[in-house]
């Protein structure tokens, strides 16, 4: 069952004179098990979409269901809301505030009630999941900890929960470039070994055309563009992506700028992988015909 | 950003004379009121004292509601004193439940200081809702100024309360944040005994501590690095000057008060 959203609408401080509209009308669906990359300048919703789909802010009622529950209805536990939607904030590492790295990773699970041995397995299954052993570093103060570690920690304690969707606010900001890689390759994992719904709120094109199935494009509060990955970010979208001032991955660039060259890669391919395939496939066929590269 | 309720301290940008009012003038006035407020016993006072408050929030033409709203921190302590003094003030008995009875003495002087605790709330954020903090600053530093002589340091205390008051929305924001991080992973503040809630809030208050102590190291690290070396010798870009109409509404206001504080004592 997906998350559905249906004409969502909201506006902050309704009512005073610092009213701002945020979310005007949007529609959209994240299915089961789907890897959604949510895009869009500062300030187009993003982040107010995302804290109505954990029931955060109260959607009104008939505009936001999870698995078939409407969050906005009546007496709808947030408890199960928020377990089945984990939302990890950006910069989650500024939420941790327990002794030992052990007990912030409970936290949630200890909310949910879980009985101690179901709460120390789970711990100890999402350490491992983010790379930190649980022995290691069950006893040490994530305050102790490096910043990478620390943003580990937090993420274990929404992993925790055993999420059946999770949503991230740009989650590898600030970290360096291994660090980044590993969080990515993490989500991926968890996407496809656990079949957990990610939903990837970022400005790094590169990564939504690397990880994403489906994409989605927000812009002042609208959904601006939505639809399979190569259908958003390939050739046909250029010219509306910069107009909201994003910029297309740069291996489909790289394709753009190769086939006004002459070449005649398919305009569709926004991944550095299938781009690089599609180009030694070309070279190849050409080093065939005796010819040479270009 | 979120719906948060810190309407207190809040600035209302506008042009009206109350706005327009030179902020050494609000403030003396802001203090002479809360004077007044406490002398002043009887109905005839402060409806007089409410006239005014509401008259200058008439006249800065401040949202209605905002206000109303910018009261509601302080209803908790207003619901309090009202219990306490209905039930402790000895007196003829009006009703009497088990050992405790409402006295009607205890009632008049409890909804007495009610009155006063709105009054005061109302009048004081009406300063602040018409000062921006900038002009708070500037007047605050030169009310003070006169104290250098004695060695009061006028300008880092201005400096300190501005840069309190510029703090009050960012440790919201992040109070806010952190809020909804922690009932992200399932926290519960709707529930169980004052006990219970009191520990709650421990996940809430730790990082927000940490957070503010490394934001206060950073602003320090930035200060130095402009080279700031205390408010010795600044000067001032706005030199505002306390104009003929500001001493009009000083001394109105202050006649008005002190007619009420000596006939309504």
């Amino acid at each position: 069952m997906p998350i559905v959203v249906k004409d969502l609408h909201y506006t902050y401080n309704a009512g005073t004179p610092w009213a701002v509209p945020a979310l005007r009308g949007v529609s959209l669906t994240v299915g089961d098990g789907e890897f959604v990359g949510l895009v869009g300048p500062i300030g187009s919703g993003k982040s107010t979409l995302v804290q109505h789909l954990n029931g955060l802010l109260t959607p009104p009622p008939e505009t936001v269901w999870v698995d078939g529950i409407d969050v906005g209805a009546y007496g709808v536990p947030r408890q199960v809301i928020r377990q089945r939607v984990g939302l990890v904030f950006q910069y989650p590492e500024h939420q941790l505030f327990a002794e030992t790295v052990w007990a912030d990773v409970a936290f949630g699970p200890r909310n949910m009630g879980l009985p101690a041995a179901e709460v120390a397995e789970r711990v100890r299954e999402a350490l491992a999941l983010v790379g930190l052993d649980a022995d290691a570093y069950g006893d040490r103060s994530p305050f102790a900890l490096s910043g990478g570690e620390q943003r580990r920690v937090a993420l274990a304690g929404i992993l925790a929960m055993r999420p059946r969707y999770l949503i991230l606010d740009e989650p590898t900001a600030g970290l360096d470039p291994a660090g980044r890689r590993e969080l990515l390759t993490l989500l991926l994992r968890l996407n496809r070994e656990r079949g957990v719904a990610v939903v990837l709120v970022t400005h790094h094109l590169e990564d939504v055309a690397e990880l994403s199935q489906k994409v989605v494009v927000m812009d002042q509060g609208r959904v601006a563009l939505q639809g399979p990955l190569e259908q958003v970010l390939g050739a046909g979208q250029r010219a509306a992506l910069k107009a909201l001032g994003l910029e297309a991955p740069v291996a489909a660039q790289l394709v753009d700028e190769l086939n006004r060259r002459g070449w005649r890669l398919p305009p569709h391919l926004v991944r550095a992988q299938d781009v690089v395939a599609a180009i030694a496939a070309v070279a190849r066929t050409r080093a065939g015909d005796g010819g040479h590269v270009q | 950003m979120s719906n948060r309720d810190v309407t207190l301290g809040q600035y209302v940008p506008g042009r009206s004379p109350v706005h327009r009012t030179d902020p050494r003038i609000k403030l003396v006035l802001a203090v002479v009121f809360s004077a007044t407020l406490f002398v002043v016993n009887g109905w005839t006072g402060y409806g007089a004292l409410a006239g005014y408050v509401i008259a200058c929030t008439a006249l800065a033409r401040l949202p209605w509601g905002l206000v109303v709203r910018s009261l509601r921190p302080i209803l908790l302590l207003v619901v309090l004193t009202i219990v306490f003094h209905g039930v402790q003030t000895p007196g003829a008995p009006l009703a009497v439940w088990g050992p405790v009875e409402i006295t009607g003495e205890g009632l008049t002087a409890a909804v007495r200081l009610a009155v006063r605790l709105v009054l005061l709330a109302a009048g004081v954020s009406l300063v602040t809702l018409t000062t921006s903090p900038v002009a708070m600053t500037d007047g605050l530093e030169r009310l003070l100024s006169p104290g250098r002589r004695l060695g009061l340091p006028a300008a880092e205390i201005a400096f300190m309360v501005s840069l309190a008051l510029r703090f009050i929305p960012t440790l919201a924001e992040e109070f806010d944040r952190i809020v909804k991080a922690q009932k992200a992973r399932g926290a519960d503040w709707e529930s169980g005994g004052v006990f219970r809630r009191a520990r709650a809030l421990v996940p809430v208050l730790v990082p927000l501590f940490v957070r503010a102590f490394r934001r206060a190291d950073g602003l320090a690290l930035a200060l130095e690095s402009r080279c700031w070396r205390g408010a010795e010798g600044r000067t001032q870009w706005r030199s505002g000057r306390v104009g003929a109409r500001d001493w009009l509404v000083l001394v109105g206001s202050l006649v008005l008060f002190g007619v009420v504080g000596w006939r309504c004592r």
